[in-house]
């Protein structure tokens, strides 16, 4: 009798101990995920294909955008508010775009930056000529507490297996996010991007 | 078990091991060579020799400093300089013609740099005149039809870049020939 | 044989159906009957919530690209979209998720093929197409409506839902074509 209960009990260890390790395998989105250097505001972030540095952030109830002329354009509103990241990106061997440029909010949300064009992320970066500007996103207010920045070099998560990335805390704490939305103005203008 | 029964299956796991891997390894392999255009056949020649791939004679022809013409231009990235740089082609054959003509029409130019940091040619048309030179592996006619260039016929090539002023002087060219990614890398 | 073989064998059996029934959904409901829904009302789906507020056709494009908008024949379908993913989302994503047919006649409008315009109404532009999640936008799908046609007076359609799983097109996930989730029955004005 105590071999036999002795047998249910293992099986039993074992069965859970099978769940444990499917539950504990890393999904193929995890295990193809792009492989990230993580960084802060003001920190220069070195991945494989590109360095990063955001400079600064801002927000605004409507953005609108200065083009390489000068000109700018009208003001485009938002269902929520415009996050305007500004940073610094350079290339590190070969030209390309950072255009997987997302705001991961709090709740795990990803927001791809706007389709607007001239903005930081639709630039050609060329290796050794750094470019400055700005990268939008639109987000609803309540989730700017914790949104950390992620850069990659596709905005189609396909091509970016195992590709390089940048995490980049914002310091967005509650207190620090509160205080940017009540001094949020109606409109900031951004851009252009330029070469330093 | 005999020893020799043990080795068997030893030298069995050695082979059959790296041919499960390759098994494996090998279409991702091509794969990321398809994408990358990356790994195909490289031919380089150094010193303003000339290389030839497929019946395809290229020669470097030189790499000068440019200047923007009009001041009205749009200015150029602080500290790079504009990089001309001629390339020749000379299909040897009948057959070569023929053959580029039809599958290698595709070519992308690029300099590098000593640092192994890789530049596009710029799609500017106001950083150097033209001076009768083709933009690409092929010219085009009043029709816009393209003209294959016949065996024997030097087609000389211009194309322009915007570099940082530290890889000015390193600057080699690569031409890369699709859909069969190869690779012509021509040093000064 | 003794009790615990009897005890192992029907173990065996059960757990070897759930196994099997777990994964291919077997041990869900049936699925219901797709309802029938009308204007303003809503259907959320695993992407996108959307009711449709407006239903026009008309015989100039309504959302021209450059200059005086050309003639023609265009059904032009007007959407409050909310984005409850999280990932955002553009109007492409839904207009390839809405299946049109106009009355009279019960013919289909290719929604690849017909379509001629998708984007966001904002600022009185046409120039964006992106919706956030979180975030709703009002939004218009243009489509032409195809020669032998006659003028469209009524328009159903059906709003399919997605799915956010891996494993068909590519290892990674991405999203693919759910069930049925509403069919609207549509008047169309002009």
């Amino acid at each position: 009798m105590r071999r036999a209960v002795l047998s249910v009990v293992m099986g039993v260890v074992l069965l859970a101990a099978i769940i444990g390790v499917r539950r504990a395998t890393p999904g193929v989105d995890e295990r193809y995920a792009p492989i990230a250097v993580s960084g802060a505001l003001g920190e220069q972030v070195d991945t494989a294909a590109f360095q990063l540095r955001v400079d600064r952030l801002e927000l605004g109830g409507a953005v609108r955008i200065t083009d390489d002329y000068g000109l700018t354009g009208e003001p485009k509103s938002t269902a929520g508010i415009w996050v305007v990241v500004w940073a610094t990106v350079a290339a590190a061997s070969t030209s390309l775009q950072v255009q997987g440029a997302r705001l991961r909010t709090a709740d795990g949300s990803e927001y791809l930056a706007s389709s607007t064009i001239g903005t930081l992320d639709k630039t050609d970066l060329s290796p050794g000529i750094p470019a400055y500007g700005p990268i939008l996103f639109e987000i609803p207010p309540d989730r700017l507490t914790g949104a950390v920045l992620s850069v990659t070099t596709h905005s189609v998560k396909g091509l970016d297996l195992l590709g390089p990335a940048a995490d980049v805390d914002l310091g967005l704490t509650a207190s620090y996010a509160t205080g940017l939305l009540q001094r949020m103005p109606p409109t900031v203008t951004v851009g252009p991007v330029r070469n330093l | 078990m005999t020893w020799v029964r043990k080795a068997g299956y030893g030298l069995g796991l050695l082979v059959l091991v790296p041919v499960v891997i390759a098994a494996r390894v090998l279409p991702w392999r091509d794969k990321y060579e398809t994408l990358t255009g990356e790994g195909g056949r490289r031919v380089v020649a150094a010193g303003g020799r000339a290389a030839v791939l497929d019946g395809v004679e290229w020669r470097l022809k030189s790499v000068t400093e440019g200047r923007l013409a009009d001041p009205a231009a749009r200015p150029l990235p602080p500290r790079t300089r504009i990089a001309i740089v001629l390339t020749s082609m000379k299909p040897l054959t009948d057959q070569a013609a023929k053959k580029f003509a039809a599958g290698t029409r595709d070519c992308k130019f690029r300099v590098v740099d000593r640092a192994g940091r890789s530049w596009p040619s710029s799609f500017r048309g106001d950083l150097a005149p033209r001076n009768g030179n083709a933009g690409s592996c092929w010219t085009m006619d009043q029709d816009y039809k393209i003209v294959p260039t016949p065996a024997g016929k030097e087609l000389t090539i211009q194309t322009v870049y915007v570099v940082p002023e530290d890889a000015f002087a390193s600057l080699e060219v690569e031409v890369h020939l699709g859909p069969e990614s190869r690779t012509v890398r021509l040093t000064p | 044989m003794g009790p615990w073989a009897v005890v192992t064998g029907v173990a065996f059996v059960v757990a070897t159906v759930l196994a099997l029934a777990w994964p291919a959904g077997g041990l869900k409901e049936a699925a219901a009957e797709i309802p029938h829904r009308r204007l303003g009302e809503t259907t959320t789906g695993h992407r996108l919530a959307i009711a449709p507020y407006r239903v026009t056709y008309a015989t100039k494009d309504p959302a021209p690209v450059f200059g005086d908008a050309k003639a023609g024949r265009f059904l032009a379908v007007e959407l409050e979209v909310r984005n409850v993913s999280d990932q955002t989302a553009k109007v492409g994503d839904l207009a390839f998720r809405l299946y049109l047919t106009v009355s009279p006649g019960g013919s289909t409008i290719d929604r690849i093929r017909d379509k001629t315009a998708g984007f966001v109404i904002r600022d009185g532009r046409y120039d964006r197409d992106q919706i956030q999640p979180g975030l709703s936008e009002r939004v218009m799908i243009v489509y032409t409506v195809p020669a032998p046609l006659p003028d469209p007076t009524d328009l159903t359609v059906t709003f399919r839902d997605d799915q956010y799983v891996a494993g068909f097109s590519s290892e990674l996930s991405e999203w693919y074509e759910g069930p049925d989730l509403a069919i609207y029955d549509l008047k169309v004005d002009r």
